[in-house]
């Protein structure tokens, strides 16, 4: 933030908002009854004597066991994020070669990318029926997969990387390319060589923003839900997978609930600490004249293995999904003789049409129409209230140094768990979700405020006190400078932030698989439920719906990009 | 006009402004003169408004303003780094104050180019803030303020972030265009320089205290304190005691020097002083009264003269001279009794 007068106290505001308190009336109700609420009935739950029993009826070494192995994956998932997400950093913070933004903003794309879609992308890459296990039956004439990847760690920790290695290289590539380049240079002229310098300079000042960033990526990988169901096969359930399995499959909610508040505790361990490295920042200078082309053999022998490792990771099965969504491999349902192969749109105009006359079934376009009306709803919440607190937390005010960490609390707790607390708080009379559809857009504002939080807060806070200052002399009274100076200096940051909302609304699986009602399915259910079934038309379908999904969140990274350069890595 | 009596402030507990009184008359340039951190700014800021005093009140022609919110005030503020409306153009910017008055649009128009006029802006009006130049948003920031015609006018430190060259410029086009228009001025600044040429009155802020008021030539020729003397970059200050009156007889590690000039309550034989010894004062001699012996300690080239350290002893003084000296060589000087000045001891 700008601070213009050196020798100046931070001066109260002239433009007196409604007061702090006002400002954090909705938001804080909001946060009440839709987050403490549903997680109060889930401790509740977890106190209550059925527990007992439910724990009787499970196995305590299974509890054991999935918390083991969710660390475990989560772990093994993060270093090898680091291990790629590393030397992208480097290459994106200090080379500059062609192709570059292009690149930045695809290896974007997988973070915004609903789980679902991440899934459909692996599938369709290393997947039975991935391209790779078909080219090789083709070359080396096998008649079944020879890659049995699928439910396998393997493919867990393989879209665990892909999902979350724009985070590293986000995250510590700004930090790396704003580092004071002539501290290095200090370094070596002073006699260090090249390794010894970043070992002794870079490294320990980008310590901090490696560790913040190997920390949300664990958080993602430890709360991981749509990857893991999809991918990681029955064995392989993560704590976020078995409290849906409890609660949906065996209905037993006080398990389910026992296993929320472990996985509460983990996750708000993680985040108290990743907010306490937040604090703590590298210090830096911008500067312009640090990229270079690379020069020498060896850094374009760097550069280039960098570049095409990250287009195998990041952009290849995205570019799988895609071609998939057009080309027909199989024999449809009910086909005879030679199957039929090439390209094709078949699967998207089935989308449009219902083909069974089931009272269950509900066509594809359904589901996106239901998709685009959340999402907007879910915009309209996070957006505003999102914005209220964010002008409430630039107040001067001893409450926002915990109200800040509070309004955060929705990003560590896992999407399940919330959903499950929906249904402990609010399925019940009168109020069922069956005549209160707005439930779903509301737990999906929960999961996307934080967002805007964080999208909003900075961007207010730029605004230097001396341009409300300037207004206010010239005349404008409080509610005119909010007018005038600030609503218009924040209204891409509000883009952002929609755009983010609308996102995060679309992609949404964890909690929208507890709360969505049969018939009203949103566009992820509607590809996990083709998933599940079989047949070639059922996974075109998938595959046609996830291009969907993955194009529109590809538009809102453009957007996001276009309005922000800096939006994306913030969160 | 405008009356500020006793105005205390404190920041983190600890005061800053203790009791400060000033007025500003008619058509007057007024700067406030001290080191940075002195809350020189904040006292401006609480005159505007934006900030409160903690007691003491600011009276426009007599009535008090103090609970007059600062949008309702009618002043106009410079501030240092011009706090231009980024998102808004040349002409938005400058037409913000009087859009904010409900002017009609076609006047609003007229007075824009107008006052665009007045700081040799035309034809900047439909330029983006953000794409001018550091001279350039100076004067949009000045015409921003002067667009409504405030009562009063205020600047912060508005020459900062200019370079040497730009600075006396605009310092000579502000002084033109503050004569021309007689609006009354505050001028918040550290550099003396800027105030002496700028202000029709200085007044010094020291720690919170209003150490002297008066015309810049005054407050030069005689400062009230030790401070106010280094402060205006007169470091020939030399400690003594009195040895004897009629004429004033001080006792210094330079010898007994006859002093013409006091600024002390009282003087006695045996009282403490800090001796100010201007440069305007020394000359090369022979003989006469006050008559120094030393060397040439060091000769500093300054384009028209050249700036000689003296040394005597081990108390060295500075002076101006266009005399041409060698470093090293032995010399006498004679120090003007008329212009030596004693003032009040200097508490270290």
């Amino acid at each position: 933030m700008r601070q213009s007068y050196g020798d100046q106290e931070p001066v109260k505001l002239p433009a007196k908002l409604p007061s702090s308190l006002w400002l954090w009336l909705l938001p804080a109700v909001f946060l009440l009854v839709f987050f403490f609420q549903p997680l109060a009935a889930i401790f509740g739950r977890v106190g209550n004597q059925t527990i007992v029993e439910g724990i009787r009826g499970f196995n305590i070494a299974r509890i054991g066991q999935t918390l083991g192995f969710t660390f475990y994956q989560a772990l093994l998932s993060m270093l090898l994020t680091l291990v790629l997400g590393l030397p992208a950093a480097y290459v994106f913070a200090r080379f500059d070669f062609p192709g570059k933004k292009l690149l930045r903003t695809l290896t974007t794309i997988p973070f915004i990318l609903p789980t679902v879609v991440v899934a459909a992308s692996i599938n369709t890459l290393i997947g039975p029926n991935g391209w790779l296990n078909m080219l090789l039956m083709r070359l080396f004439s096998l008649d079944t997969a020879p890659i049995q990847f699928i439910n396998s760690l393997g493919a867990i920790l393989v879209a665990h990387v892909f999902y979350n290695l724009s985070v590293v290289i986000r995250l510590v590539g700004t930090a790396w390319a704003q580092l004071d380049n002539r501290l290095v240079q200090a370094a070596r002229v002073l006699g260090a060589s090249s390794r010894k310098a970043f070992l002794e300079i870079s490294l320990p000042l980008l310590a901090p923003v490696i560790l913040s960033a190997s920390m949300l990526v664990f958080m993602f990988d430890f709360t991981s839900f749509g990857v893991v169901l999809l991918l990681g096969g029955p064995q392989n359930a993560t704590l976020e997978v078995e409290i849906y399995s409890q609660a949906m499959y065996f209905l037993n909610l006080p398990m389910a609930g026992a296993l929320s508040v472990i996985q509460l505790a983990v996750t708000f361990l993680i985040m108290l600490v990743y907010t306490r490295l937040g604090k703590k920042s590298t210090s830096t200078r911008p500067q312009a004249d640090t990229l270079r082309r690379p020069a020498s053999k060896q850094a374009k022998a760097f550069v280039a293995v960098i570049v095409i490792a990250l287009v195998v990771a990041q952009v290849l099965p995205l570019v799988s999904l895609a071609s998939r969504s057009f080309t027909r491999l199989e024999a449809a349902r009910g086909e005879r003789g030679e199957v039929q192969t090439g390209l094709t749109l078949d699967y998207y105009r089935q989308l449009f049409v219902n083909q069974r006359q089931s009272i269950f079934y509900v066509p594809p376009a359904t589901a996106i129409r239901n998709s685009v009306y959340f999402g907007l709803i879910t915009v309209l919440i996070a957006t505003s209230l999102g914005t209220l607190a964010a002008f409430a937390l630039n107040k001067p005010g001893k409450a926002n140094r915990w109200m800040d960490p509070v309004m955060m609390l929705p990003m560590g707790t896992s999407a399940v768990t919330l959903g499950l607390g929906f249904i402990l708080v609010f399925n019940k009379p009168p109020i069922d979700l069956r005549t209160f559809p707005i439930l779903l857009p509301i737990a999906h504002s929960l999961v996307a405020m934080p967002f805007v939080i964080r999208t909003m807060k900075p961007a207010i806070a730029s605004i230097p006190a001396n341009i409300r200052q300037a207004a206010a002399v010239l005349g404008a009274s409080p509610l005119r400078v909010w007018r005038e100076v600030d609503l218009p200096l924040i209204s891409r940051a509000v883009a952002v932030s929609a755009l983010f909302s609308f996102t995060i609304s679309l992609g949404e699986f964890g909690a929208t698989s507890f709360l969505t009602r049969p018939e009203m399915p949103t566009i992820p259910v509607a590809i996990y439920r083709y998933l599940s079934q079989p047949g070639a038309a059922n996974y075109g379908q998938a595959m046609a719906m996830a291009t969907i999904l993955m194009l529109v969140c590809a538009l809102a990274v453009l957007l996001i990009e276009w309005l922000d350069s800096s939006a994306l890595l913030r969160n | 006009m405008l009356e500020v009596k006793n105005i205390t402030k404190s920041y983190e507990g600890k005061p800053l402004l203790k009791g400060l009184s000033f007025t500003v008359e008619k058509g007057q340039t007024v700067c406030l003169l001290g080191a940075s951190g002195s809350g020189k700014s904040t006292l401006l800021r609480i005159i505007a408004g934006i900030e409160t005093q903690e007691s003491g009140s600011v009276l426009w022609d007599g009535r008090d303003i103090s609970q007059v919110p600062v949008h309702e005030r009618g002043f106009g503020l410079m501030f240092q780094d011009y706090a231009l409306f980024p998102h808004r153009n040349v002409f938005d910017n400058v037409a913000f104050g009087l859009k904010m008055k409900g002017i009609s649009h076609e006047d609003a128009r007229r007075r824009v180019n107008e006052v665009l006029e007045m700081v040799s802006m035309t034809g900047f009006s439909r330029r983006k803030v953000t794409d001018l130049s550091g001279g350039e948003q100076q004067r949009v920031a000045l015409a921003r303020a002067l667009a409504p015609n405030p009562k009063l006018l205020m600047f912060d430190e508005p020459l900062g972030a200019l370079d040497r060259t730009l600075r006396e410029q605009v310092l000579h086009d502000l002084r033109d265009l503050l004569h021309a228009t007689h609006i009354p001025a505050i001028y918040v600044t550290h550099d003396q320089e800027e105030a002496f040429s700028i202000g029709h009155k200085v007044i010094l802020t020291n720690e919170g205290v209003i150490v002297q008021q008066g015309k810049p030539e005054e407050v030069y020729k005689q400062p009230a304190t030790a401070w106010v003397a280094r402060f205006l970059g007169q470091d020939n200050l030399v400690a003594g005691v009195v040895k004897g009156m009629d004429p004033v007889i001080v006792s210094t590690p330079l010898g007994d020097l006859q002093v013409g000039r006091s600024c002390c309550d009282e003087l006695h034989p045996g009282c403490e002083v800090t001796l100010l010894i201007p440069p305007s004062s020394i000359q090369p001699a022979v003989e006469g009264i006050n008559v120094v012996p030393g060397r040439v300690e060091d000769v500093i080239f300054k384009g028209q003269v050249n700036q000689v350290v003296f040394r005597s002893g081990d108390f060295s003084l500075q002076f101006a001279s266009t005399s041409a000296f060698t470093e090293g060589e032995t010399i006498q000087i004679s120090l003007d009794p008329r212009e030596l000045l004693c003032l009040e001891k200097e508490s270290m």
